[in-house]
């Protein structure tokens, strides 16, 4: 079996009298260690695919499966823990805490892990050795995204989900960003599923999920990753 | 449990970024816990000065006298009861104090024992000495000195502090007391305050004049026995007393305000009762709260007390809404904050626990400096404004821990159900709908929309702001609440002093019409009063005129009784035209023979009814009087009746002491004083009063109290 295997997920929102169908049957497979991008145009359904893989929204039906375990089933206080221990997220607009400096944000999030990593050293590898204590509004846009990964990184998760991690970035910046995740995917072992409109940077994946209209158009298994310094958009 | 140490760096730092917003949960619990506190400590802080100065100056428990006058084996008697801690036989009299000055006043004259008797030797030996003090080491109802010192000999007097102010005299004056039995002149060696005498103004009732104690004074019993004390069987031979003070036992750590006190009290009444039914002549055994002003002032406490229920309910509902407001923005400004916490797996109790500790920490910080100065300047304020009226040499305002904490726990209470009820529905929510900001509410039709050709006209701003009054229905009932019980606050406060204030107008323009009221030294008959009037030089101005009869009486029914209550007979109804207005809310409420018209808040004190029976004591006589009607009066109370029902009533025909006139339409204030100084020039005439100098005199004296903040507080029971 998959590591990751989601089998025919919807998600349905009830906006008042509107009912929005966001995810109309979802299925899709990955292995463990593997780099995942899911593309896909504005209002296909990533992001909600993204959240209810990440534990931080309910599917309407459908099984989701990680390592094993039956997401789908959690209740509230499972699926925080679950979101504690085995997920690790990287948000488009990185989400720091504002009032605490890198090195806080860093620990924030491990203090309550099973197994974290050292945030210190977790810091020093994404190359912020410098700016420890420094408070998020002394850090460019890349750094602060840099230490959201840390962030995600020193929880030590199964699973790192990233939403647009490019998306407020310039190019350079984000390019450094996605090498980082890349690097972090090889190295570490990590699996890592990013998300983006850019259909450009999905050569870097080893599995390229097109979503559309709330549903996986197609799948690729790319057998070669491009590098991430290789790529231009 | 989580390890929680960055969480309350986060706290910390989130409070000193955002230290306005947490001031103002701060400063609302402050405001909150500070009139709460502040209005409830003042009851108990008034009841302690009370206390202090009854202490202070062992103030007497209960007061006797007999008809047939206390004789040293009565005191024996009183001495052996159980109970009875220590008793203080002495004397006094209602006597015309005149001054050097030519002031005359009404007075009390009590004789107190002279401890420095023996320098005096033994001069009068034959006769009933009333300076022996059997037990001089006991002081009973000790006198302050304001200035200079106590009587030590047969010849000298200490006044009360009020004659000093009233009638302006000087230490080393003489003054002349006359009663009907005798004379004595004596030397003022001392100015002094009575513990008998709470109040500033009130000195209760009087035998004589026209029945108003101006004030008391102090001289040895030999001095009074010159004077004659009006008792029976006042022999010369036998040592007769008009009363005795006593003080009871086993009070010890009770309060004079407290039931236990009255309990104590009573029981030693009953004891007293029995022996007195041993005894030829009636007894009268009183307890402080016949002491003048004494009531007064307990109600007073309680009155504060009864504020202290409602008011303080308005602040915390404030401070409720306030944090409410407060954390609602707050939650709603850091959705994406307790989105990212919650994505990194802190669980809601975690999450909301920074918003119950922020708003919980500012409110229970800002209760306790509430507390501290609510504790402090309420009582401090209250009690000052209430020292204008009654002698409160020394109060304290401690802190008290049993209000304190019920205050502050009532605010955290408040504050936290709000920021709980504000943080509890977006925590609800799934992380991922609080990490996407807040979809705006859907905009919605309204009824007015229906109303064409009303919503055509509408401008573009208009129509949205009535879409979003009913599109933010939260908000928009949190500002109807907010500003409801802002103007609620001010409005109930200008009310009450519009309506203290404007009810005195009402007396003057609505219900007392005359221009000028005079009053004689005695009653007389009709006659001799018409020719009085008739004959003074002012006369001519005089348009009309009504005689009458006031004198000032104490109220009963049932247990509730009312002191300082005017009887005033008026030869016929007709009479009264133009001079004062009986109505009921417009409606004319005439006075015939067959009863008594009483005045509105005299029947809502006594609890009696149009039809019912009000009796009313005369000294220690008592009168039933039927209640014909009830008229609206805002100053004093009245019980009007007429020349032919005060006959029913008392026995004895009417006599005239006073009358009231109405005068010509081109008089002026010149002229005025004119007429009263004309008036005055006759002997007989005691006071002069135009209508403008009791209007100043009672808003000065009577009102002082209820400007500014106590005009808003203490108002709203008194309504």
């Amino acid at each position: 079996m998959a590591y990751i295997s989601l089998k025919n997920v919807t998600k349905t929102y009830h906006m008042g009298e509107v009912t929005i169908k966001a995810l109309s049957g979802v299925d899709f497979e990955m292995e463990k260690g593997e780099l995942c991008v899911v593309v896909g145009p504005s209002g296909a359904g990533k992001t909600t695919l993204l959240n209810i893989l990440g534990g931080m929204d309910s599917c309407t039906s459908g099984e989701i499966v990680v390592d094993g375990a039956h997401i789908e089933a959690y209740d509230r206080q499972k699926l925080t823990g679950y979101r504690r221990d085995t997920v690790g997220f990287v948000f488009q607009f990185y989400n720091l805490v504002q009032n605490l400096t890198a090195l806080e944000n860093v620990e924030l999030a491990a203090q309550i892990c099973r197994e974290p990593l050292p945030a210190e050293t977790v810091l020093r590898e994404v190359g912020l050795g410098e700016r420890l204590s420094n408070f998020p509004a002394q850090l460019s846009g890349g750094e602060q995204q840099r230490v959201a990964i840390a962030r995600a990184l020193a929880k030590n998760p199964k699973l790192m989900l990233c939403d647009e991690p490019t998306g407020a970035l310039d190019y350079q910046t984000g390019k450094q960003v996605l090498k980082l995740l890349q690097d972090t995917c090889r190295k570490a072992g990590m699996t890592v599923i990013i998300i983006t409109h850019n259909s450009a940077i999905a050569p870097m994946a080893d599995r390229i999920v097109h979503v559309k209209n709330g549903t996986v158009a197609s799948t690729e298994i790319n057998q070669i990753p491009t590098p991430v310094e290789k790529i231009e958009w | 449990m989580l390890k929680k140490g960055l969480l309350v760096k986060n706290l910390l730092s989130e409070i000193w970024k955002t230290r306005t917003r947490y001031l103002s949960i701060f400063a609302i619990s402050a405001l909150g816990v500070a009139f709460f506190a502040g209005i409830r400590a003042t009851s108990p802080d008034m009841k302690d000065a009370g206390d202090a100065l009854f202490n202070a100056s062992n103030l007497s428990d209960i007061t006797v006298m007999s008809t047939a006058g206390l004789t040293p084996d009565d005191i024996e008697a009183l001495r052996g009861i159980e109970g009875v801690e220590a008793v203080s036989p002495g004397l006094f009299v209602d006597a015309m104090m005149r001054t050097g000055g030519d002031e005359e006043k009404n007075v009390r004259l009590f004789s107190m024992p002279i401890q420095e008797k023996e320098a005096y030797g033994q001069l009068i030996d034959m006769l009933p000495s009333y300076d022996i003090n059997p037990a001089p080491e006991y002081k009973m109802n000790a006198l302050e000195l304001k200035e200079g010192r106590l009587p030590v000999s047969d010849k000298e007097t200490a006044l009360d502090v009020k004659l000093q102010e009233e009638a302006g005299i000087a230490l080393g004056d003489y003054v002349t007391f006359e009663t009907s039995g005798g004379t004595a002149s004596l030397r003022v060696v001392g100015f002094v305050y009575s513990p008998k005498y709470v109040s500033v103004f009130e000195r209760g009732l009087s035998t004589i004049g026209n029945g108003n104690c101006a004030g008391f004074a102090y001289a040895s019993g030999n001095a009074l026995t010159r004077l004659g004390t009006k008792l029976p069987i006042l022999g010369l031979l036998s040592t007769v007393y008009t009363e005795a003070d006593i003080v009871i036992s086993g009070k010890e750590g009770i309060s004079a305000f407290s039931d236990a006190y009255e309990e104590l009290v009573d029981a030693v009444s009953t004891r007293i009762e029995a022996y007195a039914e041993t005894t030829s002549g009636t007894w009268y055994i009183q307890d402080r709260t016949s002491n003048p002003g004494y009531s007064d002032y307990s109600e007073n406490t309680e009155r504060i007390a009864a504020v202290g229920d409602v008011f303080p309910v308005i602040f915390f509902i404030v401070a409720a809404l306030v944090s409410l407001t407060t954390m609602t923005r707050m939650v709603e400004e850091q959705r994406i904050e307790m989105g990212t916490l919650k994505a990194l797996g802190y669980s809601t109790a975690a999450i909301m626990m920074k918003y119950v500790v922020y708003s919980i920490s500012a409110c229970v910080l800002g209760g306790f400096l509430g507390a501290v100065i609510g504790f402090w300047l309420l009582p401090y304020v209250i009690i000052s404004a209430y020292s204008i009226m009654y002698r409160l040499p020394s109060f304290a305002t401690p802190y008290r821990v049993d209000i304190a904490s019920v205050a502050i726990i009532a605010a955290m209470a408040c504050t936290s159900l709000a920021t709980i009820a504000a943080s509890a529905s977006a925590l609800r929510e799934v992380p991922a709908t609080l990490m996407r900001p807040k979809a705006p509410k859907a905009g919605k039709r309204v009824l007015l929309e229906r109303a064409g050709f009303i919503w055509k006209r509408l401008n573009f701003t208009m129509k949205v702001t009535v879409r979003n009054i009913f599109r933010y229905k939260k908000r928009f009932f949190m500002s109807v609440i907010g500003i409801a019980g802002s103007c609620s606050l001010l409005v109930t406060g200008f009310g009450i002093q519009d309506s203290i204030f404007g009810i005195a107008e009402y007396q003057f323009n609505d219900i007392w019409k005359m221009d000028i009221q005079a009053y004689t030294y005695d009653s007389m008959p009709l006659e001799e009063l018409q020719n009085l009037a008739a004959d003074s030089k002012a006369s001519s101005h005089f348009r009309s005129v009504m005689f009458c009869y006031d004198t000032v009486c104490d109220a009963k029914s049932g247990d509730a009784r009312t002191g300082n209550v005017h009887v005033l007979g008026v030869r016929e109804y007709a009479e009264m035209e133009g001079k004062i207005r009986l109505h009921s809310s417009g409606t004319e409420v005439p006075l015939t023979d067959g009863g008594a018209v009483i005045t509105k808040k005299l029947a809502e004190l006594t609890g009696v009814d149009a039809g019912d029976t009000l009796r009313i004591y005369s000294g220690a006589q008592a009168y039933d009087v039927l209640v014909a009607g009830i008229a609206d009066n805002y100053v004093y109370h009245y019980v009007y009746m007429t020349a032919a029902y005060y006959e029913q009533v008392f026995g004895k025909p009417m006599e005239y002491n006073a009358f009231m006139v109405n005068l010509d339409d081109n008089a002026t204030e010149g002229d005025m004083d004119a007429i009263s100084e004309a008036l005055l020039t006759d002997s007989r005439v005691y006071t002069v009063m135009t209508l403008t100098s009791i209007y100043d005199s009672i808003m000065k004296t009577k009102y002082p109290v209820f400007s500014g903040f106590l005009a808003q507080s203490v108002g709203i029971m008194q309504k």
